[in-house]
């Protein structure tokens, strides 16, 4: 028996293939290409979301980076006791003055290890030009800091070498650096994790490094990952750095003995909120492209299907079950599921292509083509499975449509529910009748819902990334939203250098900042009582590191200022006096803090109190030390100095008067004093990094929100043909048709604009407090109020215009065509 | 032409708590130009007397209500032009009740069509209500329909996503009633017809004679000059087929105008006058030789 019915089964297949191979083939190309679309944006979504991971990997990223300002023995020593250590890299650390360039510019270096060798730790992977010979005078650049001096492959970089004394004398200025002057060659660029890495951007090869006096050791490790493996290695280094306490070089004074970095952790709280937004945008264009593209297929099927019913029932008649009317379908939908999957796996071999977007694309390790197989693998079954998956249902909808429909009449009266629009209501009838038309549906009812569903999602989506990208552009052009409002930073300023800038007619503004560390939060020691002394606990190791809630924080303090900077306070106020603090977002946030609340700060090693504060406000300030944005306090003098972990580094921020260029300014005072112009922080340069992204993004939902729209109405109006010939009979003029038309249409426009500004605004909103939280910044939205005025008219014009696509049709269209009795 | 500008039937009903026998006959009442009962009993075959009615209107209206004169229409077709129509002549006088009989492919509806300004005829003339068709353009013929033509199909053709209750207003409104007037009008019409309890329920949920009726009464919700049905009762069980018929035999004793297309003998014996229809011509007695 069954093998009559399969044989049945397959003439049925081949019958339909037969007929309509050409409508298949078109819907297995449609499904095929959106499995494309969302397989190539998830290949490049996943490449760019595991771009910064990756590179950690390739690069060996150290999970702690330590500096010691005092000789290798101390070093040495520290890296003894670290438990858990996979990989271990001591090298010696240097400074040069670059020489030939415009203004003072300063470059940190490395002595690199033998090529070749494995030491398990800071690889930098070279993405142009080769590494160095170690055995010549060449050296490696990071690529981000080869771009910022415009240096290139086989340039040759001229420097002058500080000294050790030249070092350490940043804070009261050296002139010409006192070292021998070098030139290497800069054989290749290099890419490297970690934020740490631009403090060195230089790795020299040995040859050229045993020439250089080391100003400090640099300590790179490698933890065998392990839960709490890099608090454990932070509290046996803060037990070390105690025990040092007498071996700091004076000349040292305002480093710590030990400098930990956690370069692995940092980097993904620099590069997280860029990847999240790019995420975010590749996922919600997946999203929108995935649901908008297989609803129409979906749609597309069940025409397919329900335009030959009247086949199913002749089968029907001849005694096929509808599992075997269904089943021929989608037997006969084999070719076009074998040639969706083969499109759709294109799309992620094709995206294979494409790098990292943003300003990932300088995290990527492997630059270049690189498919991701099993997204192209998963994309093409996927297709595949879709296209029968849609030609069995829609075989199965149609083939019981006719009785369904026959149920639902016998269910008895079905009234219209809510009050619509009407012909009885007031105003002209072709207006209401147009509305009506708009807002019901019509047979087959599936047919107009994806189009209209789709240009709402596209306008949601499109107003979602404009309010994210409106944000980015605010953000990016009001420094005072992530803590700037000076113009510039002199770096190592002393009270008589800033003197002089006070009276210079060229600055409108100058403060003396001093910045250290302190420790702040519960479980940091005592804050007042000499029985706790700090200098106590830190000979009793285990407690002089931070506990449980107690966190090391960058503070700063104005020491003199004219003319007007501040900090931006996002809620509460500046303080007014040494028992008030402001906390920056980051900080405030890991210490669970608000304004109101009281902040321990624990005494400066050798002190005897601590201090206790109020936070008066949350805000962000100028994250001069390299610190994350908002991961900071600001305090009063006497406070930092009764708190410091070490000696302040004093900073110079300085505004310029108005009208005198920023870079005028920075020429000048650059030929004298080394100057960093302002330069949004690293999270945020990256959110801006995202460059036109988001506009690109806008676009293109905007074109699928139009191209939805416009599809919505031509065919809702092609398939009301039959109504509109009905509305002709009962004496409806060509004008009152067309017009009927319009309004339809303008009535679907206005409710994809008016269900997906709201929801598109939702969304933004999401996803701006996401960048927020993740960045420090303010989470304020900003509202895209220019877009969101501009699309109701927008969309009525385009549904008024796609409406006349098929008006003059309908107008004009003999209703006897529709209206035959046969 | 000003002849047939009527104002119809816009006559209060208050008889609905009648039968339906009784309300079917209202309906008629309400409906019908309200100018006396005439004699609208179906006559023979092939007659072609002077048209039933209220004498009073005939004397005041000698013209035809139409008059098709030599009319040709071809359809482009796949393999070969169809000629539906060779030469179709025919007059339906006012208060007439016109059954048009005929094979399928014979023409009915197409003349039908012509008649109500819904094809154009590629030779001949046609007059509607004293106006000239072939003069008229589209946007003229539509107000000439609205007017002086209500329509009936076989398939009901009514717009599935308005309520009853608007199908009949919107007709009523584009007839050119005001916003109250019309749901006045539709209120009646659905009243006398059966329809008021169903006033709000959609088209797909009503039966096949209650979709008839309502199309019925949209027909008339512009009080229409003309009737033209095609294959009214082609769609509906015996039960509905004689509901309509009945309701249409009422309305032509009540000197509304009909023309019928069927190819159901039992259907067009219940007409004043039946005219048949083969390749394309008449047959039988087009009412043209009692034109002055």
């Amino acid at each position: 028996m069954a093998a009559p019915v399969f044989g049945a089964v397959r003439m049925i297949a081949l019958g339909q293939l037969r007929r309509r191979w050409l409508s298949l083939v078109a819907l297995g190309l449609l499904v095929g290409l959106v499995g494309a679309v969302v397989g190539g944006a998830a290949a490049l979504t996943r490449r760019t979301g595991t771009a910064p991971a990756r590179l950690e990997r390739a690069t060996a990223v150290p999970d702690l980076q330590i500096t010691v300002p005092g000789g290798p023995g101390l070093a040495a020593r520290a890296a003894s006791v670290v438990p858990g250590l996979r990989s271990v890299w001591i090298t010696a650390g240097s400074a040069a003055r670059v020489e030939n360039r415009p203004g003072v510019v300063y470059l940190g270096m490395l002595a690199g290890h033998p090529v070749g060798s494995e030491v398990g730790v800071y690889t930098p992977v070279v993405v142009k030009g080769r590494d160095y010979d170690p055995t010549a005078a060449e050296a490696v650049l990071d690529e981000r800091t080869a771009r910022s001096l415009g240096v290139g492959v086989d340039d040759v970089l001229t420097l002058r070498t500080l000294t050790r004394e030249d070092f350490f004398s940043f804070d009261t200025g050296f002139g010409m650096p006192h070292g021998p002057r070098i030139t290497v060659r800069v054989t290749g660029l290099v890419r490297m994790a970690g934020a740490t890495a631009q403090q060195t951007p230089l790795l020299v090869s040995p040859a050229v490094a045993q020439d250089l006096a080391a100003v400090g050791i640099t300590v790179m490790i490698k933890l065998v990952p392990a839960p709490d493996a890099v608090a454990r290695a932070d509290a046996a280094l803060a037990r070390a750095a105690a025990a040092a306490g007498d071996e700091q070089d004076p000349q040292a004074a305002e480093f710590p003995i030990l400098e930990v970095n956690h370069p692995a952790t940092d980097s993904d709280a620099r590069v997280g909120a860029t990847t999240r937004v790019l995420l975010t945008g590749l996922v919600a264009f997946a999203v929108v492209v995935g649901v908008t593209g297989l609803a129409t297929a979906a749609v597309a099927f069940a025409r397919h299907h329900y335009a030959r019913v009247t086949e199913q029932r002749i089968e029907a008649v001849l005694g096929v079950t509808p599992a075997g009317r269904a089943a021929a379908r989608v037997l006969a939908a084999v070719p076009a599921a074998a040639l969706a999957g083969l499109v759709a796996a294109m799309g992620p071999l094709l995206a294979g292509r494409l790098e990292p977007i943003g300003p990932v694309a300088d995290l990527e390790p492997h630059p270049g083509y690189a498919p991701n197989l099993a997204i192209a693998g998963i994309t093409a079954v996927a297709a595949v499975g879709l296209v029968l998956a849609f030609a069995g249902w829609s075989a199965a909808r149609a083939g019981r449509g006719r009785a369904a429909a026959g149920a639902a009449r016998a269910a008895g009266p079905v009234r219209a529910g809510w009050p619509r629009p009407g012909p009885a209501w007031v105003g002209p009838a072709w207006l209401w009748v147009g509305a009506r038309f708009a807002l019901t549906g019509h047979r087959p009812s599936s047919g107009r819902r994806p189009s209209v569903i789709t240009a709402m999602i596209s306008v949601a989506a499109l107003v979602a990334a404009a309010t994210v990208a409106h944000g980015v552009d605010r953000l990016m052009r009001d420094p005072n939203r992530y803590g700037w409002t000076a113009d510039l930073d002199l770096l190592d300023a002393r009270p008589d250098i800033v003197a002089r800038l006070k009276v210079d007619p060229w600055i409108a503004a100058v403060s003396l900042v001093a910045r250290s560390t302190v420790l702040a939060g519960d479980n940091c020691g005592a804050t007042g009582t000499a029985d706790d002394s700090p200098s106590r606990r830190i000979q009793a190791a285990p407690a002089a590191r931070p506990g449980p809630g107690c966190v090391e924080v960058t503070a700063y303090a104005v020491h003199s200022s004219t003319g007007e900077q501040r900090w931006t306070i996002l809620s509460g106020r500046l303080g007014r006096g040494p028992g008030e603090v402001v906390v920056g977002t980051h900080a405030a946030r890991d210490l669970g803090v608000e304004v109101g609340d009281v902040l321990d700060l624990a005494p400066r090693p050798g002190g005897d109190h601590g201090a206790r504060v109020t936070v008066v406000g949350v805000g962000l300030g100028p994250p001069v030390g390299g610190e994350r944005l908002g991961d900071n306090l600001l305090l009063e003098p006497g406070v930092l100095e009764q708190t410091q972990r070490t000696a302040p580094w004093w900073d110079g921020l300085v505004t310029a008067a108005d009208g005198v260029p920023v870079s005028s300014l920075v020429g000048d005072l650059g030929d004298e004093y080394e100057v960093a112009p302002r330069q949004p922080p690293t999270e945020v340069a990256n959110l801006g990094g995202i460059g036109r992204l988001p506009e690109v993004l806008e676009i293109v939902l905007g074109g699928l929100a139009a191209i939805a729209l416009v599809h919505s109405v031509t065919t809702s109006w092609r398939r009301r043909a039959g109504e509109a010939g009905v509305l002709r009979t009962l004496g409806s003029t060509p004008a009152q048709t067309a017009a009927a038309s319009v309004t339809a249409a303008c009535v679907t426009a206005l409710g994809a604009v008016g269900v997906g500004i709201p929801l598109g605004l939702g969304v933004g909103r999401l996803v701006w407090w996401e960048i927020a939280s993740a960045t420090g910044v303010g989470g304020d939205v900003a509202v895209p109020g220019l877009l969101l005025l501009a699309l109701p008219p927008v969309a009525l014009v385009i549904g008024a215009l796609a409406a006349l696509i098929p008006a003059p049709r309908n107008a004009w269209l003999r209703p006897s065509v529709h209206s035959r009795s046969g | 032409m000003g002849t047939w500008e009527r104002d119809v039937g816009r006559r209060d009903v208050t008889e609905s708590d009648r039968g339906d026998g009784v309300r079917m006959r209202s309906a008629v009442s309400a409906i019908a130009t309200g100018r006396g009962s005439g004699d609208g009993g179906a006559r023979a075959a092939g007659a072609t007397d002077r048209p039933a009615g209220d004498p009073e209107r005939w004397e005041t209206s000698p013209e035809t209500v139409v008059t098709v004169v030599g009319v040709h229409r071809t359809f482009d077709a796949e393999v070969a032009p169809v000629r539906a129509l060779r030469g179709a002549s025919l007059t339906v006088w006012p208060g007439e009740f016109v059954a048009v009989t005929g094979p399928s492919g014979s023409g009915k509806s197409t003349l039908l069509n012509i008649i109500a300004g819904l094809e154009r005829a590629d030779d001949g003339s046609v007059a509607v209500a004293g106006q000239a068709l072939g003069e008229l353009s589209e946007t003229q013929l539509a107000r000439l329909r609205r007017r002086h033509v209500g329509m009936v199909f076989q398939f009901f053709h009514l717009l599935e996503s308005m309520t009853a209750a608007d199908n009949v207003v919107l007709a009523a409104r584009l007839a050119g009633l005001g916003r109250r007037a019309a749901v006045r009008r539709a209120q009646d019409l659905l009243d006398v017809l059966g329809l008021l309890e169903r006033a709000e329920a959609l088209p797909a949920t009503l039966s096949g004679g209650q979709r008839q009726r309502l199309a019925i009464a949209r027909a008339l919700a512009g009080s229409p000059t003309l009737l033209l049905a095609d294959e009214p009762t082609g769609a509906l069980d015996s039960a509905g087929a004689a509901e309509v018929l009945d309701l249409f035999t009422r309305l032509h004793a009540r000197g509304q105008t009909i023309v019928m297309v069927t190819h159901d003998a039992a259907v067009a014996a219940g007409a004043q006058r039946i005219v048949a229809m083969r390749d394309g011509q008449i047959e039988s007695p087009s009412g043209l030789e009692d034109l002055p």
